[in-house]
């Protein structure tokens, strides 16, 4: 053996084999010594090398080099370069040709070559270097290599680049649309891999695919049809295997199906694809189709499925994900909008109860101001008792307001440089002898603040009264310290007891809304949690925060810090001039309140003084009272003149003195006297001055004025009267004139305002009615219409006034109008005439009408006005049952509600009894009488509204049918009203277990809704009959089904139909009730469904319920009873 | 003989009849005083108790006709109350009422333990109690006295 081959393995056996004298290198004897050095050192490396030697390049190549070589081994042995690599020597050869001529070497990293090696083209890589092999003679005799493939390198990197690019894409779109397109994006830039793509999605009923992406496409192509359904025998692709059984399916006969399809990153067209199925997390069936065109240059090998399958996994997770963020995002749209018509009812509910408190609390007073003589000690007691209950409700529903009001961004919050040292002081002085009287240590330590703090006053009342109230009650014994001071730039206000302290776990929540920190020991049980959530929310109205540090058994410090300066308020609420206002009572509500908190013996003496709460109660409902003091303005600058005018007036009205015109105009602005009177001379603004400001703005232009002057003659009360004075008056005057003709100004004053008020409120009244209101002409012209008018039949103002009022009439019923004109004419009035009329879409609504004449100035009658009001008695009733319905869904917070609110009630309750059952004075039983009536609303609205939940749901044996029947009659009047032709069918009537009043208000709200649905003349059917129900378990039950000929629900809204507040009935619907049946229907392990038709003319409605038997007994049971 | 009457009862002692004795519990006294005086008037013996505790200790010293008891209370409930009357004092009516609108809930709680009894809304008028306690217990001044 020749030593040159010796220890080089397989290909030094063969080389020794070989005949090498039949080859261009010669006999092995004959070998440059370069040669041979070369090729022992190939032949002892472990690394891939070759020589290509002389200018034929002879393939001499070692045995790590053989893997490169596939088929070609061991025939390239020998042969030439050339020849071994024809399929790519266009790259390699001048990369050996710039070796063999010009001496240099070559490196290459990665170099794609599309190597023959295994009977196809195949995509490689590999890394290698050409170097010169120096002959004897010192030329260059060949070209020795080394090498490396890096095929698997490379395409492992590339398709998990890939798959890491789609995942990032991906979870950054959350939409579904924009999933696919990002992971299209991606797909895009591996054409090697994927010369196309294709992402299909199955829709939601499981029977078509649509594309959501593809890639590699630039035009539209058959193999990329926009949807194709799943039954289609004639698909371009094989669809239907994949998405059946969950499998990939691989298509190779491409060329055969289509012509061009996409490259991708070759010049050859991919001969196969594959499908797969895009798996749909814990689904069996998957939500789509992965279709991927094959890389031509690899074998779908065990890689190369495997990534393919990541893919679509991939993909399938990212839609997953779409989806379920788009789930939680709708749902929480839908909680938005749910809170949002909490806020609102809230609101509502609180001013129905604000009139009848304020009702209550004013006969309450009147008899109070009777005092303990006039009432005997006892009666007297309990109406403080009685009274001071009707405050705390007062309070509650207050606070819930302020809530309502922050939420809707409704409060009026005028923020004034104020200063917070002494205010603070003030406010907190209202607790001093509750808390004496409960033996607490009381300090208050504010200061020193060197500027104005910028609050609105009442905010900044209500945060340390609620802050107190809160300490006052579950501090037992110890001590409780109010601190104000700055902070760096803020103000701190801190409220520190000695109280029960607050668990670690719980002080993260205790500024919730009605949270409340369970089983702490207080004072009382009242409360509602609401207070402390006030608190952080006027806080941030000022820009600031709450903190709370507790330790438990220990005490607890809450602190409220806002920022100094005035940069971070709205600045159009900012009032740069600190008023003169009184100060405000309502602490009172919260120290009454308090003060019961103590035991018995320690409260409030039976004889205190009633804190009068109707002003502030009347200024916030609006309304008027008599007996209601007026307040009037005296400015005069001499003090003696002041006092002694005040002194006269004090005993009728209420008296504010100022002592210059500048003040009286800024207290005028503020505070709406009844009447003004000043002094003409006085220093700075006279009272001309005054005057002329009054008069001249336009909400105080009304106010009576009456100067007063040492001025006397003529000439000067000319003067007077002439600047628009309503009275001068010349000292010295006598107390009797001046009272008479404040007395008689007044009386003008409140005429005067009850005109403008009448007119005012009619103008109001007609802009904010419900009720359509419609002017029109003797001949049937239209001269005004309202909003309500344009919301109920659908016509602008300006697209009607002009023209007839026949446009609303339905052309049947136009023979009425000449008759009501003829009515009108003879002075005659229309009432309450129920009728029906269309709007501008053509929809018949029911109407009631009133017709009443319009008159002008001298009598004559010039045309109608016409009230038309789109509601029947019925509907009312059902609003009422609507606002217990919603209360269902704010269940919470009414159970909270209804304790505070009936517990007052019940004691008020029992105490006017008392009160009413021993009083002997006829008026002041009439009063108490007044009073109970009060209470029975009161306690009506708070069943109404809070007792829903705490009906009973006692299932007991019931027949649907025999329910049917005694509710039919409610419907009559309705039904009657728009000709329905209402039908029951009652097939069988066997018992059921089912709570009676749910089932009713089932079956009342579904006949409400068909009968809402149809147009007059429609028809409605209602049936129970025997049923069973198969899925699942067999039951056995009754099926209620109402039937109407409505116009049918559209359905894309049917899917909404169940939720809350969803309503199509925009003027009557709470949107609760079909929502509540389904809540009903739930409960009692039933179903609901509905069947409807659009179809114009021949639209109808379905509802179909089942009830099993067995009401909310188990299936289980349910499948006894029935075997 | 006068003097006798005057020390038992104010109205109607006669032999074998006595004013049935009502027990009102509420921790808002008020309410519970109220009550207390209205059953009072309408002859019936009436006491106020501001909490189970207390209510319960009434009990032992003089076992009433009937119980009227809140339901939300600090410390012991009504409910509680009302079983523990139960247990104790087999012979006396109970009759709960309550403001809280989650209250029959609890009711099915204690139901599950086998009691039922009978709830009351809050605010109830005072003519409709009256009514209540005598479909109860019957009218005070007919009543015979059981075991």
């Amino acid at each position: 053996m020749d030593s040159v081959f010796s220890g080089g393995g397989e290909m030094g056996a063969l080389m020794q084999t070989l005949d090498w004298s039949k080859t261009a290198v010669g006999p092995v004897a004959s070998w440059p010594q370069s040669l041979k050095t070369a090729v022992r050192i190939i032949l002892t490396s472990r690394y891939a090398m070759f020589v290509w030697w002389g200018q034929e390049l002879v393939n001499l190549y070692n045995d790590p080099y053989r893997l490169f070589l596939g088929i070609k081994h061991p025939a390239a042995l020998g042969k030439s370069g050339r020849q071994v690599w024809a399929e790519i020597w266009d790259q390699i050869g001048p990369r050996a040709e710039a070796v063999l001529l010009r001496g240099e070497s070559t490196y290459d990293e990665a170099l794609l070559l599309l190597l023959a090696r295994h009977g196809y083209h195949e995509e490689t890589y590999f890394t290698f270097s050409y170097s010169p092999l120096p002959d004897d003679q010192g030329g260059v005799g060949g070209i020795f290599c080394a090498v490396n493939e890096e095929t698997q390198r490379v395409i492992d990197e590339r398709r998990l680049t890939l798959l890491r690019e789609i995942a990032a894409a991906t979870a950054e779109n959350l939409a579904l649309n924009q999933v696919c397109e990002s992971a299209a994006q991606c797909l895009a830039n591996a054409a090697r891999d994927l010369p196309f793509t294709l992402i299909y999605l199955l829709d939601a009923e499981g029977k078509r695919l649509s594309k959501a992406a593809e890639t590699g496409f630039n035009a539209a192509h058959p193999a990329a049809p926009a949807s194709v359904s799943l039954d289609d025998a004639s698909a371009v692709w094989p669809f239907r295997p994949v998405v059946e059984s969950g499998n990939p399916v691989i298509v190779d006969d491409l060329s055969g199906r289509f012509t061009g399809v996409p490259r991708g990153g070759w010049n050859e067209e991919p001969g196969s694809a594959i499908l797969l199925p895009i798996a749909q997390r814990g689904q069996p069936r998957p939500s789509g189709v992965f279709v991927a065109g094959l890389n031509p240059y690899r074998r779908l090998d065990d890689d190369y499925r495997g990534f393919l399958s990541l893919l679509s996994a991939q993909i399938g997770s990212a839609l997953a994900n779409a989806v379920a963020y788009e789930t939680e995002h709708r749902r929480a749209e839908a909680l938005a909008k749910l809170d949002r018509a909490k806020t609102q009812f809230f609101s509502n509910v609180s001013h129905e109860f604000r009139t009848p408190l304020a009702l209550m609390l004013g006969p309450l007073e009147d008899v109070l101001s009777e005092g303990r003589e006039g009432l005997g000690p006892e009666r007297h007691k309990h109406l403080l008792v009685a009274h001071r209950n009707a405050l705390r409700l007062l309070k509650l529903v207050n606070t819930l307001l302020d809530f309502s009001r922050i939420e809707a961004g409704r409060i009026d919050a005028v923020y004034e440089p104020t200063d917070l040292c002494r205010f603070t002081q003030e406010v907190s002085s209202v607790f001093r002898s509750a808390m004496e009287k409960a033996g607490l240590d009381f300090s208050v330590e504010c200061g020193p603040i060197s500027e104005p703090v910028y609050v609105d006053r009442n905010t900044w009342e209500k945060i340390v009264l609620n802050l107190l109230s809160n300490a006052f009650k579950f501090t037992l014994e110890g001590s409780v310290a109010v601190r104000l001071r700055v902070v760096g730039k803020d103000v701190q206000l801190s409220v520190t007891d000695t109280g029960t302290g607050i668990p670690a776990e719980e002080l993260p929540r205790v500024f919730e809304r009605f949270h409340r920190v369970e089983s702490s020991r207080g004072r009382t049980f009242e409360g509602t949690g609401i207070g402390l959530a006030l608190v952080r929310e006027l806080a941030r109205l000022h820009g600031g925060t709450v903190g709370v540090t507790s330790s438990l058994g220990r005490g607890s410090m809450f602190t409220v810090t806002i920022p100094l300066g005035k940069v971070h308020l709205p600045a159009h609420r900012i009032q740069e001039q600190a008023t003169l206002r009184p100060t405000a009572l309502s602490g009172e509500t919260y120290v009454e309140e308090a003060q019961h908190w103590l035991p018995q013996g320690s409260g409030a003496p039976a004889d205190e003084p009633v804190v009068s709460m109707l002003p502030s109660l009347v200024a916030a409902t609006g309304g008027e009272t008599a007996g209601q003091r007026e307040l009037i303005l005296l400015a005069d600058d001499n003090a003696d003149m002041r006092e002694y005018v005040a002194h006269l007036l004090r005993d009728k009205y209420r008296v504010q003195a100022v002592c210059d015109g500048q003040e009286a105009v800024e207290v005028t602005r503020r505070l709406h006297p009844d009447l003004v009177l000043t002094d003409v001379m006085m220093p700075g603004l006279d009272g001309f001055g005054v005057l002329d400001a009054i008069r001249n703005e336009p909400s105080l232009s009304s106010t009576p004025v009456i100067l007063l002057s040492a001025r006397a003659g003529e000439d000067s009360r000319v003067e007077g009267w002439h600047a628009g004075a309503n009275d001068y008056l010349v000292k010295p005057f006598t107390a009797r004139e001046l009272l008479a003709r404040i007395g008689s100004h007044l009386a003008m004053a409140r005429i005067r305002k009850e005109q403008i008020m009448a007119s005012q409120r009619l103008a109001a009244l007609v802009e904010s009615a419900d009720d359509a209101i419609i002017g029109k002409d003797l001949s049937g012209i239209v001269t005004s219409w309202n909003p309500a008018a344009e919301k109920m039949f659908g016509y602008r103002a300006e697209e009607i006034v002009g023209r007839s009022i026949a446009a609303i009439i339905p052309p049947e019923l136009q023979a009425d109008e000449p008759r009501i004109q003829e009515t009108i004419a003879r002075g005659g009035r229309v009432d309450h005439f129920e009728t029906v009329r269309v709007t501008k879409d053509g929809e018949r609504i029911d109407v009631s009408l009133t017709v009443s004449p319009l008159k002008d100035e001298n009598g004559r009658i010039v045309g109608a006005a016409k009230i038309v009001r789109d509601v029947t008695q019925q509907k009312k009733t059902e609003r009422t049952l609507r606002i217990s319905e919603r209360l269902a869904s704010v269940g919470r917070l009414a159970a909270t509600m209804a304790h505070e609110i009936n517990n007052p009630l019940e004691a008020v309750t029992n105490l006017v009894y008392l009160a009413k059952q021993r009083s002997v004075r006829s008026d002041v039983r009439d009063f108490l009488s007044e009073t109970q009536d009060e209470l029975a609303r009161i306690s009506q609205l708070t069943k109404q509204t809070l007792g829903f939940y705490s009906e009973t749901k006692k299932t007991m044996p019931i027949r649907v049918g025999q329910l049917l029947n005694q509710l039919m009659p409610i419907f009559a009047a309705r039904t009657r009203n728009k000709a329905i032709d209402i039908r029951t069918e009652i097939r069988g009537d066997f018992e059921i277990y089912a709570a009676s009043d749910e089932i009713r208000l089932l079956i009342t709200n579904l006949v409400n809704n068909s009968i809402d649905a149809v147009a007059p003349g429609g028809q409605i059917l209602v049936r129970a009959s025997p049923a069973a129900q198969w899925r699942a378990n067999r039951r056995f039950g009754v099926r209620i089904t109402v039937a109407d000929t409505g116009s049918g629900i559209a359905p894309e809204v049917r899917s909404e139909l169940f939720e809350p507040f969803f309503t199509t009935k925009k003027e009557v619907g709470t949107g609760l009730g079909l929502w509540l049946c389904k809540g009903i229907v739930e409960r009692h392990r039933g179903s609901i469904r509905l069947k409807s038709s659009t179809a114009p003319g021949k639209s109808w409605t379905v509802f179909s319920v089942f009830v099993p038997s067995s009401g909310q007994q188990s299936d289980a049971e349910a499948l006894r009873e029935a075997v | 003989m006068n003097d006798t009457r005057v020390c038992q009862t104010p109205s109607n002692a006669a032999a074998g009849l006595r004013r049935p004795f009502i027990l009102v519990v509420d921790d808002e006294r008020v309410i519970a005083e109220t009550l207390a005086l209205i059953l009072d008037s309408e002859g019936y013996g009436a006491e106020a108790a501001y909490d189970g505790a207390s209510a319960l200790e009434i009990c032992r010293q003089r076992l009433p006709d009937l119980v009227v008891t809140d339901v939300v209370m600090p410390g012991m409930n009504g409910i509680d109350l009302a079983i523990a009357i139960g247990r104790q004092f087999p012979g006396c009516h109970i009759l709960l009422f309550s403001g809280q609108a989650q209250t029959p809930l609890i009711l099915e709680d204690a139901k599950r333990l086998g009691y039922d009894f009978e709830l009351l809304a809050k605010p109830l008028h005072p003519e409709e109690f009256l009514k209540k306690v005598k479909d109860l217990i019957g009218p005070h001044d007919a009543r015979q006295k059981t075991a």
